[in-house]
């Protein structure tokens, strides 16, 4: 069985978890039993694995196992037919179609609020004392079970949460009290785990606690740790025949040419508990062996063309229009701002040019600060932003656009430009390490452009928005390199390096 | 179901729960089932109850009642049998504070473990997180589960409380919250997953409620109303006249209804009784202990609700019937007194009139039973004190403390005096009658002044005048005839307290809640046979 190892499926998922779904994808699909192994409470966990396509029994999550509600069917419980709600004392009245208030004697005791995406179906229920502080909160799984039960301090700050099996009792508690003077959690404890209280200081114990318990008698267990956070947990796992880190981006730290923080335990205290590391390139590896020679260090496959873009690849020109897209998080590291002032320069050939971003901003204010930059160049009509988008709507953008902007600091693979290709539109980014590098063959199926060159980056996105001969030779050329990412040769890539363990 | 409802059952008890134990003998030689109805929570509670003589099947605690606690076998929890959740814990004992001391590995504090007294079952646990915060008092019920756990905030305050079934289900939780001018306080309540539903309450009163509602649903029985005895009104003067199902509910009053219990007419309302005065209509019934309560209430209020007089003292057909102790077989010029050393008292009233009589009859001396109110920092002891100095009686009275060897010291006295400024019943002064001690009692409402009978079985001087009171005293002492005949009437006096005349009492309350059952059945549309 291979593991993967993260904290979470998330509803806007980035490119760490869409290559550690990828890869449990194309090995479930091709017969080899894989799971992904996940830490974070997530009670929408059920909709959000759907949406990524995978199956209830690809993913096993923490509180999920604890809880003992792994394999509960989903069911639909409408809010004002909630079983312990007794209607002849209280009423439900309706706010909007999100919220409806719990009103006794009139008055306000608690809020229904609605499970996001549904009509009428509980997502929570929210009790508030006669002052309006916030006092019980009662959440319920997407499934359609309550979930967990939360308390507040008289301040409002979350004390209390209980996590509960099917039967309704508590089978773990996270207790919030002081650290300095922050309240955060300070404790998680087991209740009646096989008969034993158990109490941990960090989620990470718990987390190794639950990896342990759960791989408990398995044979042929291989881990993958896909996120640098969850390192130290995967390399104090006991009973794994193999333990891998996969890189899903740059280690170094570019301007300074450093190794990351995050990166560096797993390359150093932790290297030995772990039988190598993976990387999506080759580029990287080779990075990697230069600095570590002893290091043991593979390429794995970090991706696969979903059938989604593959299918749409044939998208004609006439659709496509003079679109461009750029998908992604809104993150410094990804450049926005010079797509911006790229686009003021292609619009000045190409007036009918349009960018579109895909995908939500690290923080409030630089969704701002972009957003500023736009209106101060006068882009407001040429340039979106829109929200983030699932794999199955990426991939009718891609398809709907000339060209893929990626003007990114670095990458690991570069998923976006590996799907853009797979769906026939070709690439214009910058010469980062690594994925552009291995995948744009410059001139070819799309451009390398030198960091930080806004001019040159306009100059190549007006050659494939107005030269349509160039851009079908480059769609082709494209599609043709997307062509050998598929799931099985992703599949083929990871039991090959499981199979022989990694040897310089 | 006939429910008697009470705070508590402590070992030290007042009049109230004394009366109640009483009726309660009463109603099981009857074999009239009845139920302590006790609304404050207690870990101890069901020990504090065998010890007044009642038993599992007797006893309902609201709080048990909801923690589904009512009868659970007991098995103490040590120190021992303790899971938290900690590997290689280590104890220390701290027994100056009789309490143990829990550490990790690490010798970091994971637990103080406090006993009940003079044993080694635990009574709480003080829990800390890894951060030295603590987090949780686990308070145990002495039967050994945990029964309260108060969460407490980051600046060590209690916020959240919660009560557990004895397999540790959360059932009812208390909140702790500052209200809109930063008073922090209760501020709710929430019954959970009781019979499957949710509920929330703004005030212990309104949660009292909910309870007497579903005891009254639990015992429900066309042929009989349930009858609630509401033995301290602030437990239910608002719930128990509020009822979804229809009962026989009954105010008992236990002391006067006015503030100034010489002023039946116009003195303003004891706050204890005011509400539930002003509701009297809502009530089924009034029981008042004495003749002379119930027509003061008659008079002035003019209730609708039944009034019955129902003495709340009994004197057992075993003491009725006990050999007559002779005036002259007693020691002469004894003067006892049976009450609490507080100012309701007013013992040194009878210090005084002792003080005075004695310039006539040396004699005299006066034995005081009682623990002493710490009130005021002991005000009322300090007065009695005062005027034992000032009569120079250092040693003729005694304080003697409290006793429980009542009849014996009854049987070698003469006098019993009573001094109150206001009483309920005074069951001591009727205990005192019934072992052939004289009255000697001011005029004070309610029960001396009844009990005593002015000239049969001893006297009953004017309100507050000691200087008749040493002057009857000294009458009483200086004729052996007189004094023999009214301890006679005092013998004779007590059957009006038989068993059997108080009961028939009790039985006239019973027989009108029955006779007004199917009315009210009707009136709730609740009959199913037509």
């Amino acid at each position: 069985m291979i593991y993967s190892i993260l904290e979470n499926v998330f509803t806007f998922n980035s490119g760490t978890e869409h290559g550690a779904i990828r890869r449990t994808l194309a090995l479930t699909q091709t017969g080899t039993p894989a799971k992904l192994l996940l830490r974070n409470y997530n009670r929408f966990l059920a909709r959000d694995a759907a949406a990524v396509s995978l199956k209830a029994a690809d993913v096993v999550n923490m509180y999920d196992f604890f809880q003992g509600t792994q394999d509960v069917e989903r069911e639909e419980v409408e809010l004002r037919l909630l079983p312990q709600l007794p209607l002849e004392t209280y009423h439900i009245v309706s706010i909007d179609a999100n919220v409806s208030r719990l009103l006794r004697h009139g008055n306000e005791i608690g809020r229904i609020t609605v499970m996001p995406g549904t009509v009428g179906l509980v997502n929570e229920i929210i009790y508030t004392d006669r002052y309006g502080n916030r006092t019980v909160r009662e959440n319920y799984d997407w499934r359609g079970f309550k979930s967990s039960i939360d308390y507040f301090h008289p301040d409002g700050q979350l004390a209390r949460q209980y996590f509960l099996n099917r039967e309704g009792e508590i089978v773990l508690e996270i207790t919030h009290m002081f650290i300095g003077d922050q309240v955060r959690p300070t404790m998680w404890k087991l209740h009646h785990y096989r008969g034993r209280d158990y109490r941990f200081n960090t989620e990470d114990q718990l987390f190794l606690f639950f990896l342990n318990e759960y791989l408990k008698g398995q044979s042929e267990v291989t881990l993958i740790s896909d996120r640098r956070n969850l390192d130290h947990v995967v390399a104090a796992v006991t009973g794994a025949e193999a333990k891998y880190a996969y890189f899903h981006d740059t280690h170094l730290d570019l301007g300074r040419n450093r190794v990351l923080s995050a990166y560096q335990p797993v390359l150093k205290e932790l290297a030995a508990k772990f039988d190598g590391i993976l990387v999506g390139t080759a580029g990287q590896r080779r990075a990697l062996r230069n600095q570590y020679p002893q290091l043991n260090v593979a390429v794995m496959a970090d991706s696969f063309v979903p059938l989604a873009n593959r299918a749409v690849q044939e998208t004609p020109l006439a659709v496509r229009d003079h679109r461009i897209v750029m998908v992604g998080r809104i993150a410094a590291d990804r450049r926005p701002a010079d797509a911006v002032r790229a686009m003021e320069k292609v619009l000045a050939q190409v007036p009918d040019a349009h960018l579109d971003f895909y995908g939500y901003a690290e923080s409030p204010e630089m969704r701002e600060r972009i957003e500023q930059l736009i209106a101060k160049h006068g882009l407001t009509d040429a340039v979106t932003i829109n929200d983030y988008q699932s794999v199955t709507e990426l991939a009718a953008q891609y398809a709907n656009a000339r060209v893929l902007l990626s003007p990114a600091a670095h990458e690991g693979l570069g998923m976006t430009l590996l799907d853009a290709m797979g769906t026939g539109t070709p690439v214009v980014a910058y010469d980062a390490p690594y994925g552009p590098q291995e995948l744009i063959r410059p001139g070819e199926n799309g451009y390398l452009v030198r960091s930080g060159q806004v001019a040159a980056l306009a100059e190549r996105l007006v050659k494939l928005l107005t030269n349509d001969q160039l851009w079908q030779q480059f769609h082709d050329e494209a599609i043709a390199t997307a062509a050998a990412y598929t799931e099985d040769a992703m599949a083929a890539s990871v039991k090959e390096v499981v199979a022989r363990p990694v040897h310089q | 179901m006939i429910f008697f409802i009470n705070a508590a059952m402590q070992p030290q008890k007042s009049g109230i729960e004394h009366a109640e134990l009483k009726r309660f003998e009463l109603f099981n030689n009857h074999e009239v089932m009845s139920q302590f109805v006790i609304r404050d929570w207690d870990p101890k509670l069901h020990s504090h109850a065998a010890l007044a003589g009642i038993d599992d099947r007797h006893l309902i605690g609201m709080f048990d009642y909801f923690q589904q606690a009512l009868a659970v076998e007991s098995t103490p929890m040590t120190a021992a049998d303790l899971d938290l959740g900690v590997l290689n814990t280590h104890l220390e004992e701290d027994e100056a504070n009789h309490r143990s001391l829990v550490y990790d590995a690490d010798n970091k504090l994971v637990a103080r473990v406090n006993y009940f007294n003079e044993t080694t079952t635990v009574r709480s646990v003080e829990l800390f997180d890894s951060y030295l915060n603590l987090y949780r008092v686990d308070n145990y019920d002495e039967r050994g589960f945990v029964s309260l756990s108060q969460h407490y905030t980051p600046d060590n305050n209690i916020g959240t409380e919660t009560w557990y079934t004895p397999n540790g289900d959360p059932v009812l939780e208390t909140f702790n919250r500052d209200n809109m001018a930063k008073n922090f306080g209760k501020t709710g309540w929430f019954l959970r997953d009781w019979h499957g539903q949710d509920f929330v309450f703004d005030s212990i009163e309104e949660l009292t409620k909910h309870f007497f509602d579903d005891l009254n649903e639990d015992n429900w029985s066309e042929a009989h109303p349930n009858v609630f005895i509401l033995d301290r009104s602030h437990l239910g003067d608002w719930g128990l006249t509020d009822l979804k199902l229809p009962a026989y509910t009954v105010m008992h009053l236990h002391n006067s209804h006015t503030g100034d219990a010489q002023d039946p007419e116009t003195a303003t309302l004891n706050n204890h009784y005011e509400y539930a005065i002003n509701a009297i209509d809502d009530y089924d019934a009034v029981v008042s202990a004495t003749q002379r309560q119930t027509d003061d209430v008659r008079r002035r209020f003019a209730p609708r609700a039944e009034l019955f007089t129902i003495p709340v003292g009994v004197v057992p057909d075993a003491v009725l019937n006990e050999p007559r102790v002779p005036v002259a077989e007693r020691q002469f010029g004894k003067v006892v007194a049976f009450a609490r050393i507080a100012w309701e008292k007013r013992l040194e009233d009878l210090v005084k009139a002792v003080g005075i009589a004695r310039q006539t009859v040396p004699e005299l001396t006066l034995d005081l039973y009682g623990y002493a109110d710490s009130s005021d920092n002991y005000k009322a002891r300090r007065a009695v004190e005062d005027a034992i100095q000032a009569y120079g009686l250092e040693d003729v009275v005694q304080l003697k403390g409290y006793t429980t060897d009542v009849a014996k010291i009854e049987r070698e006295a003469m006098v019993f005096g009573l001094t109150s400024r206001m009483e309920g019943f005074n069951l001591a002064i009727l205990e005192g009658i019934s072992h052939g001690l004289i009255g000697l009692t001011y005029d004070v409402n309610y029960g001396p002044n009844e009990i005593v009978q002015d000239g049969h079985n001893g006297r009953v001087v004017p309100f507050g005048d000691n200087e008749a009171l040493a002057h009857a005293l000294v009458t009483i002492m200086q004729s052996r005839q007189l004094a023999q005949e009214y301890s006679t009437g005092a013998y004779d006096s007590a059957e009006r307290y038989s068993e059997a005349n108080v009961w028939a009492a009790w039985q006239s309350l019973l027989d009108d809640a029955d006779k007004r059952w199917p009315v009210k059945l009707a009136a709730a549309r609740l009959t199913t046979t037509r």
